[in-house]
């Protein structure tokens, strides 16, 4: 009995560096925000201490509509796209790249070696009026003038593309990788065609690695503020904006938490759907 | 008898160039899963390829099923030449060793894949399917997960879900090979029944010599990537054709015919033939010696107690080994020969093959 009273202990005090971590640098701030949410502001832009559902009324205003929509649009087809591009290639590198699988999988993680926001500014180079694309259009004449591409939701689009894609390819890729071959194998000795056997056997034993792929995607790409910034001009706002905007600009701190942790409750609505169907998958296979 | 040919190799070989130094690669700068294989496999015939782990048995099989191309030679499936014709596309089904069934169909599912990819219509799936269940004594698991079956209740699913396709010829990957010793005895004694039944050919891959005797209709024993003997399982235990088929099969009794006064047939040399018995054919002797038997001394090394049999190690006289076995009649275990006695053997002579490969 002793020593068990001595060994839990032992258990606390081990544990409790990582507790006060997270405690203080997540669940407090995070806490903060909620709090800030239910709060008002003064006219000089500070917190007073309060608990009203103002700030969230304040959101029905049809003036924020157009910002919400068009996040979830912007991220919808973002997530659409990466799938778009991401599986075939997850699906090269998983079947049939052979030897040069680790090489593709190291060049896919190398830009996170670099800082997002450098990565983000190499766009402005490539898309910009004197950038490398005009630059080179125009060289082989296939242009006259310079095509305007920085400052468009194009621009926005292509550089959320860029920045998560690898976030797609990854899960995707760790679910094609342990498929049994001898299953693809028996599928085509059954008769079926590659479309068949790629229809029936590979895509739904890689379902997971999908939803996945669509979580690590959509949900960032509807808080992601540098990328519109930077490429769209800061005209296309989206929630991630919004938030910067509020928080910074209009120093309006209590409006600006709501909305953050409207976005994080989407967010966390996302997740626990995702695990509800992994589940369930999870049960269909075992 | 005319037999029909299901499944015919013409000169079949499959290699691969290699990197390797020349000596490890042989003569040209290739190494040979499979070489010079000609096989004649009947309609309707169990038939077996024997051989020990990377004899190219399995990589045989793999063509026949279209897994992989031979690189050199024919393969015909009645008559039909296979070159250029896709798996999905042989009439051909392949029983693996791992079972492969598809871990996110039910049982059910899995049997009905080769009908539905085909576009079977959905009565005659559902008709067909548990029809081929019914035969694997699997209609009561139509619904269930593979994972939630045993071993052997998967391979009665992979055997169905081939068999529902109503292959020309059904091709088996050592299919018990997971399986413990015991359900592996049923499941031969089922799948031959099986075949029995249905009339299909199949085309059966193992390295259990016993397995391939037990379920065969004809044998062929292959050693690195050639086919040594095609024969009966009588053919194959008692008449072997090559010392590796000798040994492998069963167990055998060598002795350097140079070793022996024992008249060799004319044209075999008495340095490169050798002498091989089986350990039954050897008896100790008693009374006079006779011509049609050859006499050998020998000393008892070890006497091994196996239940049903009783196994005698023997130094001969000329310095080789010989095991005999003899039957462990009721009360024969108490006068067993102890190590260090000195007996007379004697073996039947027409029990003894002279084996020159």
């Amino acid at each position: 009995m002793r020593w068990l009273g001595r060994n839990r202990l032992l258990t606390l005090l081990m544990v409790t560096p990582s507790i006060v971590i997270v405690g203080v640098f997540l669940l407090v701030p995070l806490l903060i925000v909620v709090a800030y949410s239910f709060a008002e502001r003064d006219s000089y832009g500070g917190v007073v201490p309060a608990f009203t559902f103002n700030n969230y009324a304040q959101l029905l205003d049809p003036i924020y509509h157009p910002i919400m929509w068009g996040s979830l649009e912007l991220a919808a087809i973002n997530t659409l796209l990466a799938l778009a591009i991401g599986y075939p290639i997850a699906y090269f590198i998983a079947f049939r790249a052979g030897r040069w699988a680790p090489l593709l999988l190291v060049l896919i993680l190398v830009p996170f070696w670099i800082n997002f926001l450098i990565r983000i500014s190499a766009w402005i180079v490539l898309l910009g009026r004197g950038g490398l694309i005009n630059a080179t259009l125009q060289a082989f004449g296939i242009i006259d003038e310079p095509v305007r591409m920085l400052g468009t939701y194009g621009a926005v689009q292509v550089g959320l593309l860029y920045a998560f894609l690898p976030s797609a390819v990854l899960p995707i890729y760790a679910a094609l990788q342990p498929i049994n071959r001898t299953l693809l194998e028996a599928a085509h000795d059954l008769g079926a065609n590659p479309l068949q056997s790629f229809l029936r056997v590979t895509l739904p034993l890689s379902l997971s690695g999908v939803m996945a792929a669509v979580l690590f995607v959509f949900v960032p790409s509807m808080g992601v503020f540098a990328i519109p910034v930077l490429l769209g001009g800061g005209k296309e706002i989206i929630i991630g904006n919004l938030i910067v905007q509020l928080f910074l600009e209009f120093r309006n701190i209590p409006l600006g938490a709501a909305v953050s942790v409207i976005l994080l409750l989407a967010s966390s609505l996302g997740i626990l759907l995702y695990m509800r169907a992994l589940r369930k998958i999870e049960l269909a296979r075992s | 008898m005319t037999s029909e040919v299901a499944v015919a190799l013409k000169d079949v070989e499959k290699s691969f160039e290699t990197r390797a130094r020349k000596e490890a690669a042989g003569d040209e700068g290739k190494i040979f899963a499979v070489r010079d294989v000609n096989l004649d496999i009947r309609r309707g015939e169990f038939f077996t390829l024997l051989g020990p782990s990377g004899c190219g048995k399995t990589t045989t099989l793999r063509m026949i099923a279209g897994f992989e191309q031979p690189t050199l030679g024919q393969i015909f499936i009645q008559g039909q030449p296979l070159a250029g014709v896709p798996a999905h596309l042989r009439p051909v089904n392949t029983v693996f060793q791992s079972y492969a069934l598809f871990p996110q169909m039910s049982v059910f599912d899995n049997v009905a894949f080769g009908l539905k990819v085909k576009g079977v219509a959905r009565d005659e799936i559902r008709r067909r399917a548990g029809e081929a269940l019914e035969l694997v004594r699997m209609s009561e698991m139509g619904g269930r997960r593979p994972s939630e079956l045993s071993g052997g209740q998967q391979q009665r699913v992979g055997i169905a879900r081939a068999l529902v396709n109503r292959p020309a010829v059904l091709l088996l990957d050592e299919p018990f090979g997971a399986l413990d010793l015991k359900l592996r005895k049923e499941m031969q004694l089922e799948i031959k029944n099986m075949q029995r039944q249905l009339g299909i050919t199949f085309i059966f891959v193992t390295h259990d010599q016993e397995e391939a005797l037990t379920m065969s209709d004809r044998i062929a024993v292959m050693n690195r990537g050639r086919v040594l003997q095609v024969g009966s399982p009588v053919d194959i235990y008692e008449r072997p054709s090559t010392r590796f088929g000798a040994d492998f099969i069963g167990e055998m009794n060598f002795i350097e015919a140079g070793r022996l006064a024992f008249p060799l047939p004319a044209g075999v040399s008495a340095d490169k033939a050798v002498l091989a018995f089986r350990p039954e054919a050897v008896k100790f002797h008693e009374g006079e010696e006779h011509a049609d038997r050859l006499g050998l001394d020998a000393v008892v090394a070890d006497t091994i107690y196996i239940g049903t049999d009783l196994r005698y190690i023997l130094n001969l006289a000329e310095g080789q080994r010989v095991v005999l076995r003899s039957q462990n009649s009721a009360g024969a275990g108490r006068d067993v020969l102890q190590p260090g006695a000195r007996v007379r053997l004697s073996v039947h002579k027409s029990d003894i093959r002279i084996l020159t490969e």
